[in-house]
């Protein structure tokens, strides 16, 4: 069981005009062959804000997420992140963005299986063009930070799902992101793990500063968020109950 | 980026390795046949400047050879093999000497070869020896065609070697004639290399498929993890390099490796130096870089799907069904194959002519990759619709979604059944271009020609025959030629009873009367008998020969003679006592078949006949070795290339069970037995695999068949049954190998092993 938790404050509440938004979704929509995913959807994400997006199987939360992070272009729409238009970028330019700026951590699937946890955590800064040793030097210090002390050598195979979820966690931080896209986190874990997944990923990402936008389909995980968003048939359908 | 793409390369466990090996060990084969290709050229060059010596193209007029040499090339046998006589004689002290020989041998003394000297030593000398002379010294590598070769120069006396008609010659040629291997042998040992090539890069393919789901997934998780499409494809390029340079690398170490296996293949009666077969630099270099290269293109082709979105593996969809346009690059290049050979037949055997059929055949093999797939999914609905029960079901419908999938499982075998199906119709083709010159001989015989002008007379020659042991009868023919009614007729003066004797013609019967026409009428009269000559200098003088009606007899011979061997008109000896003068020309001695008589007899003929040359009945020589050389290198092809596409199918079939293991686990766990799993795996191979295959045997009879037709306009029998029998090995073995696989099922497929994460 995944206890309530206990939620922070978003970062601006003092009443003070909101700064510009940090990721901007505006009329997302995509199709499939046939299946339209989402119909039309605005989005917004403020700098160390905590979103979940809920909704049932097949409501397109995560081809929103997908969306959002510049993984999949929607047919039509917008999506602005630091004021800059996602759509307009290359690639490349792209691919860039997802390693810098955004991390994420999926359900499963994500985690290198050949490559031992430290390689997996210190792979985007490898990718970034930072020598071996360095990028191992600072994915190191992850794995007791998470209560992974004395796992990194071991090959996603040989962890246990919490654990391997952990060290996605480690590694979609690493880079410090602004944005943490979570599709599921805990989604193939027990609550347990589940629980302590969430707090690890919530209380990391705070500490960077970094947003998270969390898809989920259980409540007791969306509590962890300061709002919620709704989605059915490809529409918002409810509003961000704080 | 590169470290990184060794270390993923490399860290995937046994899985990864051994797909790297297998592809490396993919690679280096074809490397390796590529490199003996390239190498064949430069090879027959070598071979042909090496025997140059001894295959002149220009001769001197008598007159004009003060200086020069007399050279006669007597192409004799010892046992099954090939021995070449080469008698010479100086015309002056400033007489040209043969490349591998320090000096002309003086009358009575022979230079041998070292494979000629081993045998000399190795029996008595009246089986070889005598016929040689003195040996005073080896023949150096560089006047011999092959390292086992059985050469002799041998000194002769300028008026005998004059009166067996020797050319004289100013100096020893060093340019080759033309290579003597027929061009439709040289096409076909091209396509040959296009064909070997297509279960190599099918196996290539097959060991690249091995890891390239796990490669897909770890690759579209750096896509994830922001990857750039260029870094995923640098990796993917230096993961594919890994395993192409070193199969490269190892492609060249077999070459050398198999080298001295491969100069021991013999082609046209001779085996190779093994210092002869080296590629060209400039074209070996090309090949080792283009080799990767091709590798690491068709790595980042097979990666264009995951490139395209990071969610490739998480997000797949189903591609379309393959359709009948696949059967156009098929039908295009056997479109071009047989318009090449129909509207530029002679062009077709030049180099570029040799190229565009070589890549035509490359093509149509291709062609088959390509069509297969849908051929596949055909079989998917027909077993759809015919089969019943859940295993059939699931079969056809796995055929159907995924025919790319399963025709790659079974590409090998198909392959080979191709090359399998085309070649054995080149090789009965071959097989019926070598007829056996002695096939109407009785058993145990020496046939001699004697080809001289010189030598000890016939009786002289016979008695010493007879006084050998082993030497039952000798038949000596002397021959000549008539005019009747000025047309020319050939005459062998011969008992024509000994003659019906000595050939295997039981139901051959001689007339009466001593003279027996075989082809030709003779009407009474006066005739002038030319003795047979030998060369245009010789001088003959004529023999007058009275025919009386009373002297004409008759012979009837039956068919299986078919007039090869006789003449046209057989007169008896007996009863014209002058034509027993005639210079003998032909001699037919009965041993008691043992080999070692028959050496004894030729080198007995050899010693008083230099020139002459003889043949075993049971040597069953064929007129044309190369053509049966060719049939055993094109078997010997054929087993590599069945067995390359045996691991092929066994690679995929692992692969395919590996993929699915947790489908079928599933599977079990709902209830359906490990038997059905079975029989699911065996009907998915088992039903493309033998509509494809037949489909492919039947391109392979039709594509060879139209070949051999243009090329030849020959009339080229269908194959016999022994192919028939062949692909149903073939095909046979290849489901013994699924069969092979099938028990991994059970461990593979426990319910208990299915793992969520």
């Amino acid at each position: 069981m995944i206890t309530a938790p206990v939620r922070t404050t978003p970062p601006i509440a003092d009443g003070r005009a909101a700064p510009p938004a940090l990721l901007v979704g505006s009329g997302l929509r995509k199709r499939f062959g046939r299946t339209e995913a989402l119909r039309g959807i605005d989005f917004e994400l403020q700098p160390g804000e905590l979103v979940a997006v809920m909704g049932r199987s097949g409501s397109g939360k995560s081809t929103l997420l997908h969306c959002l992070a510049g993984i999949v272009p929607p047919d039509e729409g917008t999506v602005m992140f630091e004021g800059r238009s996602v759509g307009d970028l290359g690639e490349g330019e792209r691919s860039r963005m997802r390693r810098t700026s955004f991390g994420f951590v999926f359900q499963f699937g994500q985690l290198v299986p050949e490559l031992p946890a430290i390689e997996n955590v210190a792979l985007p800064l490898l990718l970034n063009g930072i020598a071996r040793s360095r990028a191992l030097e600072i994915a190191a210090p992850w794995f007791p930070r998470l209560g992974l002390a004395g796992l990194e050598r071991r090959r996603p195979g040989e962890m246990s799902g919490g654990q391997a979820q952990r060290v996605a966690v480690a590694r979609a931080l690493v880079t410090r992101p602004a944005v943490v896209f979570a599709d599921e986190p805990t989604g193939s874990l027990d609550s347990l793990a589940g629980e302590q997944v969430m707090e690890l990923l919530t209380a990391a990402a705070q500490e960077q500063g970094a947003s998270i936008v969390l898809v989920t389909h259980e409540a007791r995980v969306a509590a962890y968020a300061h709002r919620e968003v709704i989605v059915r048939d490809g529409r918002v359908s409810g509003p961000a109950a704080e | 980026m590169i470290w990184l793409g060794l270390r993923l390369a490399l860290a995937g466990g046994r899985g990864s390795v051994v797909g790297i090996a297998l592809t490396a060990l993919a690679v280096a084969l074809g490397t390796a046949i590529l490199l003996f290709a390239l190498s064949f050229g430069p090879a027959l060059q070598d071979r042909s400047e090496r025997a140059a010596w001894r295959a002149p193209s220009v001769f001197l007029d008598m007159g004009e050879a003060h200086d020069g040499v007399l050279m006669e090339v007597v192409e004799d046998r010892y046992l099954d093999e090939a021995l070449l006589r080469v008698l010479v004689a100086p015309l002056s002290a400033a007489a040209p000497v043969p490349p591998g020989v320090p000096r002309l041998p003086a009358r009575g003394e022979a230079f041998v070869s070292p494979a000629l000297a081993a045998r000399i030593a190795a029996v008595p000398a009246d089986q070889l020896a005598n016929r040689i002379g003195t040996v005073v010294g080896t023949i150096g590598d560089e006047a011999l065609r092959s390292p086992g070769e059985l050469v002799a120069i041998i000194g002769a006396d300028v008026e005998s070697l004059r009166a067996d008609g020797a050319s004289p010659l100013a100096e020893f040629a060093t340019e080759p004639r033309d290579p003597t291997i027929p061009p439709i042998m040289v096409l076909v040992i091209v396509l040959a290399v296009a064909g070997a090539l297509a279960p190599v890069a099918v196996f290539v393919a097959t060991a690249t498929r091995l890891s390239a789901a796990r490669r897909e997934q770890r690759l579209a998780a750096l896509r994830l993890v922001g990857a750039t499409p260029r870094q995923v494809t640098g990796l993917a390029v230096v993961e594919a390099l890994a395993s192409t340079v070193t199969g490269t690398l190892v492609g060249v170490a077999l070459f050398f490796l198999a080298l001295p296996l491969v100069a021991l293949v013999p082609l046209d009666e001779a085996t190779w130096f093994p210092e002869a077969i080296r590629p060209p630099l400039v074209q070996a270099i090309a090949l080792l870089v283009a080799v990767p290269m091709v590798g690491a293109v068709a790595a980042i082709a097979t990666l264009r799907r995951v490139v395209v979105t990071p969610l490739g593996v998480q997000r797949r969809t189903t591609p379309p069904p393959p359709g009948p346009l696949r059967l156009v690059p098929l039908a295009a290049s056997v479109a071009i194959l047989l318009g090449t050979l129909t509207f530029a037949r002679r062009e077709a055997t030049d180099g570029l002519g040799l190229l565009v059929l070589g890549a035509a055949f490359a093509g149509v093999v291709g062609g088959i990759a390509l069509a297969g797939p849908w051929l596949t999914a055909l079989v998917g609905r027909a077993l759809h619709r015919l089969g019943g029960g859940p295993a059939a079901l699931l079969a056809s419908r796995r055929l159907t979604d995924d025919p790319r999938g399963s025709f790659g499982s079974i590409a090998g075998v198909v392959m080979a059944v191709f090359v399998a199906s085309a070649f054995f119709t080149f090789a009965d083709y071959a097989r019926g271009q070598s007829p056996e010159i002695t096939g109407s001989i009785r058993p145990g015989q020496v046939v001699a020609d004697l080809r001289s002008g010189s030598g000890p007379s016939g009786a002289t020659l016979v008695e010493r025959l007879l006084a050998l042991p082993g030497v039952r009868a000798v038949l000596p023919i002397g021959a000549a030629e008539t005019l009747v009614e000025g047309m020319p007729v050939r005459v062998w003066v011969v008992s024509c009873e000994g003659l019906i004797q000595q050939l295997d013609l039981a139901s051959s019967t001689c007339g009466g009367g001593p003279i027996h026409p075989v082809r030709a009428t003779v009407a009474p009269g006066r005739y002038e008998l030319m003795p047979e000559r030998r060369h245009a200098l010789d001088e003959v003088t004529p023999f007058e020969l009275v025919v009386g009606q009373d002297l004409v007899g008759g012979v009837t011979v039956s068919e299986e003679l078919g007039g090869t061997y006789l003449p046209d008109l057989l007169i008896d000896p007996a009863a014209f006592g002058g034509l027993g003068d005639l210079p003998l020309s032909r001699l037919y001695v009965s041993t008691d078949g043992t080999q070692a008589v028959a050496e004894r007899v030729r080198t007995a003929i050899a010693a008083e006949f230099p020139a002459s040359w003889s043949r075993r009945t049971e040597e069953r020589v064929a007129a044309e070795p190369i053509y049966q050389e060719f049939g055993r290198v094109v078997h010997l092809g054929l087993i590599g290339t069945l067995l390359l596409a045996g691991c092929s199918l066994a690679v995929a079939v692992t692969t395919w069970m590996l993929e699915r293991r947790r489908q079928f686990a599933l599977l079990r766990s709902a209830g359906m037995p490990a038997s059905g799993i079975r029989d699911v795996v065996m009907l998915q191979a088992a039903a493309p695999l033998v509509c494809v295959a037949f489909f492919s045997a039947l391109l392979g009879v039709g594509v060879s068949q139209a070949i051999l037709r243009l090329v030849d306009a020959a009339v080229v029998p269908l194959p016999d049954a022994s192919l028939a029998v062949t692909l149903a090995a073939s095909v046979g073995g290849a489901l013994a190998v699924v069969a092979l696989m099938l028990p991994a099922i059970e461990r593979l497929t426990r319910p208990d092993s299915i793992r969520l994460e």
